[in-house]
């Protein structure tokens, strides 16, 4: 269930600040801080676990700070936000305390995501070019 | 070329140690997630690598003064949110960072955040206004050596900040080992 409630809250925040950033026009962050304020002052009322979601919720909103030419599409911003999801609630007991957490996790799934999209890019075109040598 | 390298580093060194550490607590179908996690981090940091050793592109150092200025001041005021008025870590960042993209011009705008993200640690990290201070210093002089390497990476800010807090802890711990 906590897993459930962490996807949807990266979900949520960081499409929001995507659609503030990318549709709106606002600035990476003014649009990051908005949505950080918003979490921290409405989650905590929403959940008995909402204290808890509020970094989730930060940290999302740095994965959505992402430029195009990281992560161009929507679906690549998606799947950092679920891999965010998933290394925040791993990442429970690890620099506890320590400011810049979330901004880390946010990185690391924003470099994953582009890596692994590059690999696929440069092997699907590689295939292609197989195919094409060969009919 | 080397800052590039040593902003890299940075990056790869605060991803890393969070990576590992992640790994020897995870079990079962987490542990799998964060090994593909890992190699595919791996993977984008190999891609960036080649990707600027290919674009050596111009190095801004700009003015470090104000950029110094910004970020000790955003460290201290998110610091003292949190802290000493008890507010919630994101409210006190999100709050610095509101002001700053309203008051600020955008590229102090964006030091003052990745100070905020500094200031929200506990009080059991930044123990008081020294600590903050050398976080806000180090944020300022990280902020200023790779911002060029991050760029349009999201998260860097937060990288940036959390391995200025890392840095500030040992530099600290290994004074009072003296």
């Amino acid at each position: 269930m906590f897993y459930l409630q962490t996807i949807a809250v990266s979900l949520g925040a960081g499409l929001l600040t995507w659609f503030l950033t990318r549709r709106l026009h606002r600035g990476a962050v003014l649009s990051s801080a908005v949505v950080t304020l918003t979490a921290g002052l409405v989650l905590p009322e929403l959940f008995a676990q909402g204290g808890a979601l509020v970094p989730m919720a930060a940290c999302a909103s740095y994965v959505s700070m992402s430029a195009d030419t990281r992560l161009g599409k929507l679906w690549q911003t998606v799947l950092a936000l679920v891999l965010a999801a998933v290394l925040y609630v791993a990442s429970s007991s690890i620099f506890a305390g320590v400011g810049g957490k979330g901004g880390t996790i946010a990185a690391i799934c924003v470099m994953a995501v582009w890596g692994s999209t590059r690999i696929i890019k440069g092997l699907s075109k590689s295939a292609a070019d197989f195919f094409a040598s060969l009919f | 070329m080397y800052r590039k390298l040593i902003s890299l580093l940075l990056l790869a060194a605060v991803g890393i140690v969070l990576l590992a550490g992640d790994l020897a607590g995870a079990r079962g179908w987490a542990f799998f997630a964060l090994v593909g996690i890992t190699a595919f981090f791996g993977i984008g940091l190999a891609a960036h690598f080649f990707a600027l050793k290919k674009n050596p592109g111009g190095e801004e150092f700009g003015n470090c003064l104000p950029i110094m200025a910004v970020a000790v001041a955003g460290v201290a005021a998110t610091w003292c949110l949190s802290v000493k008025l008890g507010l919630n870590t994101a409210v006190a960042s999100g709050l610095v960072g509101l002001l700053a993209a309203l008051v600020l011009p955008g590229k102090l705008a964006a030091v003052a955040y990745t100070a905020s993200f500094a200031g929200m640690s506990s009080l059991a990290v930044l123990t008081g206004l020294p600590m903050v201070i050398c976080a806000g210093v180090l944020v300022g002089g990280f902020y200023i050596l790779a911002l060029p390497v991050y760029e349009g990476i999201g998260g860097k800010l937060g990288t940036m900040a959390a391995g200025a807090v890392l840095a500030t802890v040992l530099i600290f711990s290994l004074l009072g080992g003296i």
